[in-house]
């Protein structure tokens, strides 16, 4: 799925415009399951954060799909071009795990939680960072990141896995293929439904992270040079019963250039509420900066946002506030977006299957 | 889509127990039949089809729906488990869904011998 963000309709600074796209996925499913917004957010993969591309600072930790790309143009040029690529990939499910039942995946302990939730991901940006100070160079930042704790099962899952039995049931009862294949076709907006509930568990979660980031100045493979890295955890609690969700994130961040010595310490959270098609956040994160190459000091950000789904496919947003006061930014604070999603399908994914298995739907 | 198998199974005297595992964190159904007659249904765990020396000569008939609800992977794959008897007692199938959210059927038979 695509997002187009475009210019700030505000008066004030050049906003970012920011195009994000999914893999494009296999069909345009007409699965009739309800789409919830967080179907169509682009998970930020550490391998962004760590070359500071990221949309949002704090985001509520999600697991990954099997393979995912994502792509983020950011420029102020107004040109659609892609600049930024980052490739995820959740090795775990890349194999077949015949004996992991439903139940067993949803109870893991921590071992198998974090081999279930790890995804390591490798990002590209030709933009400038905002930490550092190397410029015209491209950047590669790789990251690993997992979930410690996933948060339990929400309390729609149970009525959901009845009417799916009570569906699977009809199918094994049914004795002629076409009565099969209508029940099969019925089926499909309940797993869908099923799916979806697993972005919704309740309860605490924490995700942890790491990544490192390196440049090639003026795109040179030999003068290669790691320039930052960076861990940071995420815990995140979303109460029974409710729309809400309460993320913090802690981060640290260290340049390693010689010429942009810098450490960079985050701490905030943000919130979450969803009502209907309407999604409101807002996130406060406290930065501070220490090293020997430019002024050390504090800096915070605070942006409210606003996310409004259209339909299936289209969701409009629009962010304000302020951001950090450091580094290449530094006087530039405004954060004035306004945007429109588009989504190419309501779950992508890469199919990794063997040829004739991926097939797309008449 | 069905996916299929046809195999057989040595039994002694001791009693056959059958246990259908749905894997890849995927949900399933199955109805199992002894010479056309329902012997269980739903989630099967050790279930107890009868003695060795009682089935020889017979065949066992499962049928099961394995629905895509993992949203991480289209594989599915559904393991039997046959106790009680001689020899290895598993049997693997697996297969992709086209779709997300999609389901397959899975039919097997086990000749008792």
């Amino acid at each position: 799925m695509g997002a187009v963000r475009s210019q700030s309709l505000l008066p004030g600074r050049p906003s970012l415009l920011g195009l994000a796209l999914w893999a494009v996925p296999l069909s345009l499913a007409s699965a009739q399951a309800a789409l919830k917004l967080d179907d169509l957010r682009t998970p930020t993969s550490p391998g962004f954060v760590i070359l500071g591309v990221e949309p949002t600072a704090v985001e509520r930790p999600s697991t990954p799909k099997a393979v995912a790309v994502s792509l983020l143009s950011a420029t102020q040029s107004g040109d659609l071009i892609p600049r930024n690529y980052a490739l995820e990939v959740a090795p775990y499910w890349l194999a077949r795990h015949p004996t992991l039942t439903f139940e067993d995946y949803y109870a893991a302990k921590l071992g198998q939680n974090l081999l279930q939730t790890l995804s390591i991901s490798l990002a590209t940006t030709k933009d400038s960072s905002q930490i550092d100070s190397v410029s015209s160079a491209t950047r590669i930042g790789m990251g690993v990141r997992a979930l410690v704790a996933s948060g339990h099962a929400s309390p729609a899952l149970a009525q959901k896995r009845a009417q799916l039995r009570a569906l699977q049931d009809s199918v094994l009862a049914a004795e002629s293929p076409e009565l099969e294949a209508q029940l099969l076709e019925r089926m499909r907006p309940v797993a869908l439904a099923i799916q979806g509930l697993d972005k919704e568990r309740v309860g605490w979660r924490l995700e942890i992270a790491a990544a490192v980031a390196a440049a090639f100045p003026e795109d040179d493979f030999s003068r290669m040079a790691v320039s930052r890295v960076g861990v940071w955890v995420a815990p995140s609690y979303r109460p029974v019963g409710d729309s809400l969700d309460f993320i913090a994130v802690g981060r640290f961040t260290r340049a390693l250039n010689d010429s942009a010595d810098a450490s960079l310490l985050d701490f905030g959270g943000r919130v979450r509420w969803q009502k209907g098609p309407f999604l409101f956040s807002s996130e406060f994160v406290h930065r501070t900066r220490t090293g020997t190459a430019g002024p050390s000091g504090s800096s915070i950000r605070l942006v409210g946002d606003l996310e409004y789904r259209v339909n299936d496919q289209i969701n409009l947003t629009a962010s304000f506030g302020k951001n950090y006061d450091q580094g290449p930014r530094a006087g530039r604070t405004l954060v004035s977006i306004v945007g429109i999603n588009f989504g190419f399908g309501p779950v992508p994914t890469l199919c990794l299957a063997g040829p004739g298995e991926c097939k797309r739907a008449e | 889509m069905a996916v299929a198998l046809d195999t057989s199974y040595h039994v002694g005297n001791a009693p056959i127990s059958l246990t259908i595992v749905i894997g890849d964190a995927q949900l399933g159904d199955s109805i199992v039949s002894l010479n056309r007659k329902v012997v269980g249904q739903g989630d099967i765990g050790d279930l107890v089809i009868g003695d060795g020396a009682d089935l020889r000569g017979q065949t066992l008939s499962i049928k099961s729906v394995v629905t895509d609800v993992n949203d991480k992977t289209n594989n599915t794959s559904i393991r039997y488990l046959l106790k009680g008897g001689l020899g290895n007692g598993t049997f693997d199938l697996s297969a992709a869904v086209p779709e997300e959210g999609d389901s397959l059927i899975y039919r097997a038979q086990v000749h008792f011998e």
